[in-house]
């Protein structure tokens, strides 16, 4: 199978974005449904350490989030630099 | 005055914390600049974007340290304590759904800005749409969304000053510390620029994840743990307020505060973007993958923030009482209150160090932004076409000073409210910069007199609507930033930010329709699309060293920036 070298006259550049690349542009998005649509978490059950729900689910949320983006910036990135 | 109040052992240690960041702020820069070149700054991107050399961990910092101001620090749990959390946790949401659109929107930002030498947002605008008017716009809303940023840094600095025991009722005494702890920040921030804060930052973030490290464990000790915490909490914001007879604040939303919560977060998301102390920060990153990275490891600041916010609960708990010199109750004091009566005199002096160097990194950046944009798109632009480098460097750097003791006249002289309505109004006006330099690092498509009219049309509607609303307890106008939706015709309120913004959007939108329909007018465009994607090695006709070329060529200091390809 023919892999194309990587081409460095382009260091740095996002690669021709692959399926996980893709995937991973669309998942950094979920944030905003999850968090901008109030109504699906303004609940007080289940608490978590006796924390309600609205609050835990939201600073859960904070690392879910940089996953996600963690995630897009592994998947579209070819070099370090 | 009364030196009985003082803590003594607490001021010792927020003294030498003081004493530390003025060495920082002034030295350990020496050591930087000593690599790359001998002699003082240069260039305004040297002293105005740390030379644009700013790696992963120390961009890090530095953005963090920027973007998560003093005042949050104290702002947000103030909120929490007094109205609950609609007030105070949308900073949570807001803090999170940033970083997908930092992550899609500031590497395109920092490529174009890297490639053509810009150092503000209004310098993209005037190379994108070649139009005086936007460009002129977009510096001016900068300016002034920034300046009561920077009063309001202030604010949080008296509150610790206030509780220690230094708050007099004599102005004169009350505001020396602060006018002290100014001066020190002005002076070394006209010497060494954006690198003084950026060195500053580092003690900041280690200090903040310190105090962060103390609430969790406070919290996870304290007698029943979260649950009495929250429960305080809840029957706080359930009990009717005996003014109005409403609920005292909002533990968990109901529907109608579902909306404001949401447009709360994304307005205030979106306006982070182009406030100009954050694209300050960003520009300072050394490469594309810097300012990437930097997306998806900034929410540590996030989780640090929404710990803080709890700290209002925990207020609420404690039944802190934060009275200040003139006897009259004041939210910003719930935090620097509960510092010190929670911790030991020694940990108090670090926890209000925190707040106090919290402050004085975003003064400064934010300091740096202004300057920046008064000598790159008001003097160059306006009055002196003709400013070299070093005449730019000059008037940024004399900005800095003006722009800073303008903020401190602001806080000593005017009424502490007047800087809260004018840091309400500058994140209205900030958000009408959005479609202007947002839209412009995708498509040229929109006239810049289209979106010029739509900026008149967001600012002013967005001003006469805050302006319109009337807080039901004090009966005085810029009551809260939150405002029914037009059109929606239910009475659903929204953030006034967001709706001036889509208002601005639309008009931006149909004028341009008319404008390319009647067939007037060119696109001039100094951009092309690949400076959008233009990485440190990318190299082409525009690249700009970061340094100007001929000076390093003058020490025989090779140009390392200048990579040919291949």
């Amino acid at each position: 199978m023919a892999v194309p070298p990587p081409s460095p006259a382009r260091p740095g550049r996002p690669k021709p974005p692959g399926l996980w690349a893709k995937v991973s542009l669309v998942t950094i998005w979920l944030p905003f449904p999850a968090l901008l649509w109030v109504g699906g978490y303004a609940e007080s059950d289940p608490r978590l350490l006796g924390l309600p729900a609205f609050y835990w689910y939201q600073l859960a949320w904070v690392v879910i989030s940089s996953g996600l983006t963690w995630c897009a910036y592994l998947h579209t990135t070819r070099h370090k630099g | 005055m009364n030196w009985q109040n003082v803590d003594t052992t607490a001021l010792a240690i927020l003294a030498l914390a003081f004493v530390l960041v003025t060495v920082l702020g002034f030295t350990a820069v020496q050591g930087r600049r000593g690599r790359h070149i001998s002699g003082p700054a240069n260039a305004l991107d040297e002293w105005g974007l740390g030379d644009r050399g700013f790696g992963t961990v120390s961009a890090w910092f530095l953005l963090g340290g920027t973007i998560y101001t003093a005042y949050t620090f104290i702002a947000i749990p103030a909120a929490m304590y007094t109205s609950g959390a609609v007030g105070g946790f949308f900073a949570v949401p807001y803090t999170i759904i940033v970083y997908p659109l930092f992550f899609v929107l500031m590497p395109r930002l920092w490529s174009v800005s890297r490639r053509h030498g810009y150092v503000t947002t209004a310098d993209f605008v005037h190379g994108r749409y070649r139009s005086r008017g936007l460009t002129l716009a977009v510096a001016v809303t900068g300016l002034l969304a920034t300046l009561p940023y920077i009063a309001l840094q202030l604010v949080g600095v008296q509150a610790v000053f206030e509780v220690l025991g230094l708050g007099s009722t004599d102005p004169l005494i009350n505001d020396l510390p602060l006018a002290v702890a100014f001066t020190v920040l002005t002076v070394f921030t006209y010497v060494n620029g954006l690198k003084a804060p950026a060195l500053i930052a580092v003690l900041k973030g280690v200090l903040l994840f310190l105090a962060v490290l103390a609430i969790v464990i406070i919290v996870l000790t304290w007698p029943g743990g979260l649950s009495t915490i929250s429960h305080a909490a809840e029957q706080k914001m359930t009990t009717p307020d005996p003014r109005t007879g409403q609920p005292g604040g909002v533990f968990i939303p109901g529907p109608a505060g579902y909306w404001p919560y949401a447009t709360l977060a994304l307005g205030s998301a979106m306006a982070l973007l182009v406030y100009p102390h954050t694209v300050t920060a960003v520009l300072a990153a050394k490469s594309r993958n810097t300012v990437r990275r930097n997306a998806g490891l900034l929410p540590a600041f996030t989780l640090v923030l929404g710990l803080f916010a709890l700290l209002g609960f925990l207020a609420i708990a404690t039944d802190v009482r934060p009275i200040g010199v003139d006897g009259r109750p004041n939210p910003q004091l719930v935090v620097p209150q509960l510092f010190a009566d929670l911790f030991p005199s020694w940990f108090t002096g670090i926890a209000m160090a925190t707040i106090v160097i919290s402050a004085i990194v975003p003064a400064a950046v934010m300091s740096i932004a202004a300057a920046n944009l008064v000598s790159r798109n008001v003097y160059r632009d306006l009055v002196n076409p003709q400013a070299g480098p070093r005449k730019e460097l000059s008037v940024s750097k004399w900005a800095s000073i003006l722009v800073k003791f303008g903020a401190l006249a602001f806080v000593l002289f005017l009424d502490k409210r007047f800087a809260l309505d004018f840091q309400l109004l500058g994140g209205i006006w900030i958000l009408q910069t959005f479609p202007a330099i947002v839209f412009g690092l995708y498509t040229r498509w929109f006239r810049p007199g289209a979106l010029l009219a739509g900026w008149v049309t967001g600012m002013a509607y967005g001003t006469f609507t805050a302006y319109g609303i009337v807080n039901p307890g004090t009966g005085r106008n810029f009551g809260g930033a939150l405002a029914e939706i037009p059109l929606l015709g239910d009475g659903r309120l929204g953030y006034v930010a967001l709706t001036a913004c889509a208002l601005n959007i639309a008009v931006g939108v149909a004028v341009t329709v008319v404008l390319r329909a009647t067939g007037r007018g060119a696109d001039p465009d100094q951009t092309s699309p690949e400076d959008y994607l233009a990485d440190v090695h990318t190299a082409g006709p525009n690249v700009r060293p970061p340094l100007s070329a001929d000076l390093h060529h003058e020490v025989g200091y090779p140009v390392k920036h200048l990579h040919t390809p291949g």
